[in-house]
């Protein structure tokens, strides 16, 4: 496969690929089944930053997204939630809430989507290499970056708060 | 449809079924190598009888799990406990894309190909998960959950070292990384510490002893692999030990020089030269038979020291390490001697210090314990 083609026809697979499985999320009775449809759906985005020569991205998703966002999920599942829960039925009262909420996402998204300058077809120019990712965080996005991990550090003292035992 | 396009998705399959014949050709190898090898050293013969010097017993064995009856017990979740077998060898298969042989050949020269080995063996962790828990009985669910944790804890020392390798190459790709160890520097000799601390985490990784715990039989029964027999028991089974020659391979190359050695340019068909795969595969049936040795010679450890050793000990001992590295290679005016001081240096400190620390941890221990009761 030439680099930095933007084949449609793969597009069209991979994107229904990624809807089913999202549906799939929300769709399955089994918690550990919607959990294996996540991971299904975080391939088919590493394979959409593929799609666009984003090598380095599409590996960053899988390393974090399969390899330890749903390890976590599936680990807090099995030790929590008992098996076999009977969920409620597809639609709850949380629909009323959840129905506007999700136009005005996919609006915004839509609008984003028009408006924006992002070349999405065609373009080589977004292999951008590890020295530039590297620049950017690092110099001139340094602030932000240590916020990010001031912030997980916050929620990693809070996770030891609470996992310690009372009387140590 | 152009006819690039059809060559293109036959290399592809082509590729795959290769990569997929490495997988298992390395894991029937390993199970006779590691039976022999075990033989050898504790003094007994090990099997012998089928074929010439037994090198046909895991042949035998593998044709024997074929024919098993396929059996999922009443309570498992079937669809799952089906894909878990087959998604456990999809690092194993994948991981092979970077690993360059020899000279000339890799399948892609992906320019991340370090994190890309640290994404893909992800995969062997959600399928065990996935398997203990498909399985619908404790045991499993028990052993599953002890092998997770195992790996995502051992991972991150694995990774620490991973990023020492990439500083002291300058880049992620690995074809870069046997590069930068060209001449006879590898990286072994120049940062011995560094590799210390990836070996240990990559023989947790591989789930051998002394870190087999997620099978520990004295404990959990079989581990997560309680349930599974037949076939689906044989891809867990054969994953494990392909996972010796892959992560051998992935040592290999980061540590000990890739294919180079002498005679590089000797043989050379296509473009592809052939002696330096011969010292590849030297190397890495060195190191697999340094890991059946170590998995003879070293008891299991118990699940809290393994954890604390991962938390407590490697990732520290990580983190300062890629402190010290990063400091050499900005100030030091000669980094690789530098670097090479630095690491020897505390690659005797560490062994020489490990035995007399836990000692005065273990005799701490012992007299909290004595007040305590």
């Amino acid at each position: 496969m030439p680099h930095g083609d933007f084949h449609p026809v793969l597009f069209v697979i991979v994107a229904v690929w990624v809807l089913v499985c999202g549906v799939g999320v929300v769709a399955f009775r089994n918690i550990v089944h919607s959990a294996m449809a996540m991971v299904a759906c975080f391939l088919g985005v590493a394979a959409v930053f593929v799609l666009l020569d984003a090598g380095l991205l599409a590996i960053i998703q899988i390393l974090l997204y399969v390899g330890a966002i749903s390890v976590v999920v599936l680990f807090a599942i099995m030790l929590t939630e008992q098996q076999h829960a009977k969920l409620g039925f597809f639609f709850n009262r949380q629909a009323i809430f959840a129905l506007p909420l999700t136009v005005a996402a996919a609006v915004v998204i839509t609008v984003i989507l028009v408006t924006s300058k992002m070349p999405l077809n065609g373009s080589r120019s977004h292999n951008v290499s590890l020295v530039a990712i590297a620049g950017g965080l690092f110099n001139r996005y340094v602030f932000p970056f240590e916020l990010v991990s001031f912030v997980l550090l916050a929620a990693m003292i809070g996770a030891i708060v609470l996992a310690r035992k009372e009387d140590d | 449809m152009s006819w690039d396009l059809v060559l293109a998705v036959v290399r592809l399959i082509v590729a795959v079924l290769i990569a997929y014949a490495i997988v298992f050709v390395a894991a029937l190898v390993n199970i006779v190598f590691e039976r022999r090898v075990l033989g050898f050293l504790q003094d007994r013969l090990g099997p012998n009888r089928t074929g010439w010097q037994g090198i046909l017993q895991s042949v035998a064995d593998a044709f024997k799990m074929m024919g098993k009856e396929d059996f999922a017990p009443t309570a498992a979740d079937k669809t799952m406990f089906t894909l878990a077998p087959i998604m456990v060898m999809i690092g194993a298969v994948a991981i092979q894309v970077v690993i360059p042989y020899t000279k000339g050949w890799t399948d892609q020269n992906l320019n991340v190909g370090l994190i890309y080995i640290v994404a893909i063996t992800s995969f062997t962790v959600l399928s065990i998960l996935l398997g203990g828990w498909a399985s619908h009985n404790k045991y499993s669910l028990v052993g599953a959950l002890r092998t997770a944790a195992q790996m995502v804890s051992y991972e991150l020392p694995m990774i620490l070292a991973l990023l020492v390798v990439a500083m002291a190459a300058g880049s992620l790709s690995l074809n870069a990384v046997v590069a930068a160890q060209g001449s006879y520097r590898w990286f072994v000799f120049t940062m011995p510490f560094t590799f210390l601390l990836f070996f240990i985490a990559s023989v947790a990784e591989l789930n051998r002893g002394p870190f087999d715990l997620p099978e520990s039989e004295s404990e959990l029964v079989a581990g997560y692999g309680t349930e599974y027999s037949g076939m689906r028991f044989g891809m867990f089974f054969l994953n494990e030990y392909a996972g010796m020659t892959i992560m051998s391979m992935v040592t290999v190359t980061l540590f000990l020089g890739g294919w180079q050695g002498p005679f590089a340019n000797a043989l050379v068909i296509h473009g592809v030269a052939l002696v330096p795969l011969v010292w590849f595969l030297v190397k890495v049936y060195a190191l697999v038979f340094v890991l059946v040795w170590i998995r003879l010679s070293v008891p299991r450890l118990q699940v809290d020291q393994l954890m604390g050793f991962a938390w407590k000990v490697l990732i520290p001992l990580g983190l300062v390490n890629i402190l010290a590295t990063a400091a050499v290679l900005l100030w030091a005016p000669h980094w690789k001697l530098a670097m090479a001081v630095y690491s020897w240096l505390a690659l005797i400190a560490f062994v020489g210090l490990f035995d007399t620390l836990l000692r005065w941890r273990l005799k701490r221990q012992r007299r909290r314990v004595a007040v305590l009761t």
